[in-house]
């Protein structure tokens, strides 16, 4: 990972403004996808295809409506035997850029919500969707203090301050990861049908929990496995 | 709570046998959603045009040992409906035939526009669509745009749909429009989408891809005095109250859409781990959430404005169907999102249900309601 990208501010931005395509090229710097990718498959920035130039190992794409629009390739990588996945650090830089492009889509939805009327009154002053909209808000600001929260664990193991370390925790990266995607959820309907076509913006929060879902390395065995109303924050989030 | 009798669970079984077919069409459909050609033959599509289209315009009723079935009950169609979604929700409503439209007609058709409409979408792979949501307003109805306005001869449409299922693949439907600016002026009319003035094209979707959403621009699209619906009926039963009963009968069929893919995501974990923490937990609650939405069909069956049950059966199969799909993916690892490429797809398709007949949040709404009125307390 680019040392100059390693701060969550910074990964953060760069999954606000530049998107998710350019944030996997930041969390993925370094590394060899083929060898990386969990299950042998993967989510890739176009930009880090065969034959471009961060050339990864041969990779076989996998038909995906709308992963192209985003910059995105589905891939299965034939030869691999499957990787470790992300953890640690490169998890949680995973987690920051999925923050960014949250935060980004729900601006964009607040937006949409404040011009929009049901009933003759602005959709964001409806009580189900302020707080749908405060319910995103809240998990966004959970997500930031859970990164942090790792970051300071890592920095107390001997990493260096500052910067996204390994808090030892694959477990709780993870379960940060499930709720960042039920957050995605409570975002997207906040576009309402609009949201779900392929050629609205709102796309690349799919895609945000697809990437979690094919990079970071697999669960083991603990409560996140075992009870899946735990892992499903969109229960309580609406 | 409903207890299949033998009728319904015969149908339950002739729907549950058809259903693998449709699984494997299903990847084929979502890659290809308007081409149609190769699924049209699966025999759940023969099945639900059976059960969807009325005898007296020549429908020929779904016949399963001494039992027969035709158009009518909301209950028998959701038995049905929730085990084709069981093999796959997006090539369910790929099924041509009359769908929405001509449960409306149902409703506000006199009877030479049923026969009309009916005759028209019993032809082999003709498709209905139903024209009510505006780019500008979603769930809005009441701040619908769209104008029907009244000339020497005949009525002009104007306006513009969005979201609408069969959008763009519809030969026939119905389309909703204003004649003046009071509550009781949406009138609906019968619209062919060959009449001038009528252009449609796709929607890209991101799941459910069967469904095949289309935007429609209408611009003097003319409409004959005699494919206005409802003439028959007083003004309070003419527009947007048979949207409101169309929708109040297809609640239910979302969620039992729903429930039928949540189960299919069950599947791909039964097979492969069968022991995953969570599994039955899980099972079960799609059961409930079948019982429900059988409970909403028989209260529709009974009363076709009780739809408190339906509303309640959408809020939570939604749910549990995203649970479901969100369990499937983390039991099975990553693999299985391109291993088994109907979980990929299944996990988009369930965004979808969210979005049809009105949100979470508009059902809570209803339940809410209906609880203040009193409506819901009898029942527990």
């Amino acid at each position: 990972m680019s040392a100059r990208l390693t701060a969550p501010a910074d990964l953060r931005e760069l999954g606000r403004s530049g998107g998710l395509a350019a944030g996997l090229v930041a969390v993925l710097d370094g590394l060899d996808p083929a060898a990386t990718a969990p299950a042998g498959v993967a989510l890739l920035p176009v930009a880090l295809l065969p034959g471009s130039r961060s050339p990864a190992a041969a990779a076989v794409p996998v038909p995906h409506p709308f992963a192209a629009f985003e910059g995105l390739a589905l891939v299965r990588f034939p030869h691999s035997t499957g990787g470790p996945g992300l953890t640690g650090g490169r998890a949680a830089a995973l987690e920051s850029v999925r923050i960014g492009l949250l935060s980004h889509l729900l601006d964009l939805a607040v937006d949409r919500l404040k011009e929009r009327r049901f009933g003759g009154v602005p959709l964001i002053d409806h009580q189900l969707v302020s707080a749908a909209v405060a319910d995103a808000v809240i998990e966004i600001e959970l997500a930031v203090a859970g990164v942090s929260a790792g970051a300071s664990a890592g920095a107390a193991a001997g990493a260096a301050a500052g910067s996204v370390a390994d808090d030892g925790s694959a477990g709780s990266v993870r379960a940060r990861h499930e709720r960042l995607t039920g957050a995605g959820w409570t975002v997207t309907r906040l576009f309402g049908a609009a949201g779900y076509l392929t050629d609205h913006p709102v796309r690349a929060l799919h895609l945000s929990a697809l990437a979690a879902d094919l990079w970071l390395a697999p669960a083991g065995p603990g409560p996140e496995a075992a009870d899946p109303e735990a892992a499903d924050p969109e229960e309580g989030v609406r | 709570m409903v207890e299949l009798d033998e009728r319904l669970r015969a149908l339950r079984g002739a729907a549950a046998e058809t259903a693998g077919e449709l699984r494997a069409h299903a990847a084929a459909l979502d890659a290809a959603p308007h081409d149609l050609k190769p699924h049209l033959g699966v025999a759940a599509f023969d099945l639900i045009r059976r059960c969807t289209t009325p005898q007296r315009f020549g429908g020929e009723p779904l016949r399963v040992g001494r039992h027969a079935f035709t158009t009518g009950s909301s209950l028998e169609t959701l038995v049905w409906m929730t085990e084709l979604a069981h093999g796959d929700a997006g090539m369910v409503l790929a099924a041509p035939g009359p769908s929405l439209a001509g449960i409306l007609l149902d409703q506000l058709g006199d009877q030479a526009q049923q026969e009309y409409f009916h005759r028209a979408v019993a032809r082999d792979a003709v498709w209905a669509f139903f024209a009510v949501t505006e780019p500008g307003h979603g769930s809005d109805a009441g701040a619908m745009e769209s104008t029907l306005h009244r000339t020497a001869d005949i009525h002009l449409l104007n306006g513009a749909k969005r979201f609408i299922g069969n959008g763009a693949r519809g030969e026939i439907g119905v389309v909703f429009a204003r004649t003046g600016s009071g509550p009781l002026s949406v009138r609906a009319a019968l619209v062919e989408a060959a009449d001038p003035g009528f252009r449609a094209r796709e929607l890209d979707m991101v799941g459910l891809r069967g469904a095949a959403l289309g935007a429609i621009e209408l611009r003097d699209v003319p409409v004959p005095e005699d494919r206005l619906l409802a003439r028959h009926l007083p003004a309070t039963r003419r527009g947007l109250w048979g949207a409101v009963r169309v929708f109040n009968t297809v609640r239910p069929q979302v969620a039992a859409l729903a429930v039928g893919t949540g189960l299919a995501c069950l599947d791909l974990v039964r097979a492969e781990r069968p022991q995953a923490p969570g599994l039955a937990e899980l099972a079960g609650r799609l059961e409930s959430c079948r019982r429900l939405v059988y409970a909403a069909g028989a209260a529709l069956d009974r009363d076709r404005d009780d739809a408190v049950l339906s509303s309640a059966a959408k809020v939570a199969a939604v749910a549990a169907a995203r649970a479901a799909c969100r369990f499937a993916v983390r039991s099975l690892g990553p693999a299985a999102l391109v291993d088994h490429p109907l979980l990929e797809k299944w996990y988009r398709d369930v965004g979808a249900f969210e979005f049809m007949e009105g949100t979470s949040d508009i059902q809570r709404l209803h339940v809410a309601r209906a609880e203040v009125r009193g409506r819901t307390g009898g029942r527990r």
